[in-house]
């Protein structure tokens, strides 16, 4: 049976992932576990270490997932292709950051960047002003000091899940329920951010 | 305008949603560059959005390690899972083919038989065993044959020898000489001439019993040229398919 295991194809995994709800989870594993193989790859050509590489992997996969939520992923190269290219430039990341100490070319500030772009010149200056990286160190650490309720919901907001799928996910009556809680947990880590 | 938090909180989630209908968003994002209040509340919201998606990663990450290290666990069980199976259908083969090969030959039971089969060793043990002393009943024929068997019993080999040749110098039908000649020439180790001597008494068809064909067989192993073994084998497959004497070794 194991020999002849069928592999998820692609538009599965891509449709499972943006239909979310209690799927999503298994189909980002696929996903992991489908191109694990670039890793064996990497250690190949780029020489960098197997923790390096599957680091580098791990994150290329969170980006992609982040690009197939969010329907910045279209769909327009094939998903091998698009996280192959995500992958290379982290491990290229790596490269430079080994030999050079240059700071990643291709950061990933986790979304901060891409919510700043959304606003306009002029409005987008006055938040960053108000914005201090470190600061995301700071909430995540009060973040984990949340209760195991409001920390899980605001880290599956966090990945994108919507409410509806956040109250399917934490068996909540209706979305608006968890959307009521999720603010109020945000309410919460916002007090204890300002203390 | 945008005076509650929560109220606030849910027009910025309406923002990002895109939800917000044209007007409104304009409004939002004029009011944004003047209210300093909701400025904070979009950098908090943005901030604390940034926050919970890298700490959501970096379980993420933790669990795609726990994903890798157990399907790399899986894969070498499955590979273990394979090799054993092909070890077992190696095993079973092995133990069919012998099994198959040492019932034809009837070897399965025999305690004097070695590790390897009927060879070198087991015959060297029966030669010990049973041609160390021979019976003097065994040479009830002629005076002569009964001094050849007490020359052999009392270690005299070359006397027992010279008096069976000379038995079958003067003739060469005496089958009880043949057999006692090639007995002393295995005891010598002088295993061509036994296997000469006990050649000949195999082809003998008028003996009521005749184990010609089982001594050259033990004379063969003995011998242990290439090729021997395979010979004796064949001898020994005969001995048991015709019972012929000692065929009961070989049960």
């Amino acid at each position: 049976m194991l020999f002849f295991a069928k592999k998820t194809s692609d538009s599965d995994i891509i449709h499972q992932i943006r239909a979310g709800g209690t799927q999503r989870r298994l189909y980002e594993n696929k996903l992991y576990e489908k191109f694990h193989y670039f890793v064996r790859e990497a250690l190949f050509k780029h020489k960098i270490s197997e923790d390096e590489a599957e680091s580098a992997y791990s994150d290329a996969i969170l980006g992609v997932i982040d690009h197939i939520v969010s329907g910045r992923f279209e769909g327009r190269s094939e998903l091998k292709t698009y996280l192959y290219q995500i992958f290379t430039n982290k491990c290229v990341d790596i490269i430079r950051k080994n030999t050079t100490n240059k700071a990643e070319v291709h950061h990933n500030s986790v979304g901060l960047d891409d919510a700043l772009a959304w606003l306009p010149d002029e409005a987008q200056s006055v938040v960053r002003r108000l914005i201090v990286e470190s600061e995301i160190e700071t909430l995540r650490a009060h973040l984990r000091t949340l209760g195991d309720k409001c920390r899980e919901m605001i880290m599956a907001w966090g990945e994108g899940y919507s409410d509806e799928e956040i109250a399917q996910i934490m068996q909540y009556n209706t979305a608006a329920v968890a959307k009521t809680s999720r603010q109020r947990c945000l309410e919460k880590l916002k007090e204890i951010w300002k203390k | 305008m945008f005076g509650e938090i929560e109220g606030d909180m849910e027009k910025i989630e309406q923002y990002y949603n895109n939800t917000l209908p044209d007007t409104e968003r304009r409004v939002f994002e004029e009011e944004l560059k003047t209210n300093p209040a909701l400025a904070e509340e979009v950098a908090f919201w943005v901030q604390a959005r940034a926050a919970a998606q890298a700490e959501a990663h970096a379980r993420r990450k933790e669990e795609f390690a726990q994903l890798r290290q157990s399907s790399q666990k899986t894969k070498q069980r499955n590979l273990w899972y394979t090799y054993a199976a092909a070890a077992s259908v190696v095993l079973v083969l092995g133990l069919g083919w012998w099994w198959i090969d040492a019932s034809f030959l009837g070897m399965t039971n025999n305690p004097l038989r070695g590790q390897g089969g009927f060879n070198k060793e087991w015959a060297a043990a029966y030669v010990e065993k049973n041609f160390t002393t021979l019976n003097t009943q065994m040479g009830n024929g002629t005076d002569s044959l009964q001094m050849g068997v007490s020359a052999f019993n009392s270690g005299d080999l070359i006397k027992a020898k010279a008096i069976f040749n000379t038995l079958l110098q003067r003739d060469s039908s005496n089958a009880e000489a043949q057999k006692y000649a090639g007995i002393v020439a295995l005891r010598r180790q002088d295993y061509d001439q036994a296997i000469k001597h006990f050649h000949a008494l195999s082809l003998r068809t008028d003996l009521v019993a005749n184990p010609g064909k089982f001594y050259e067989a033990l004379a063969l192993l003995q011998r242990d040229l290439p090729l021997d073994k395979k010979a004796a084998e064949n001898l020994l497959k005969e001995v048991k398919a015709g019972k012929l004497d000692g065929w009961k070794e070989v049960e």
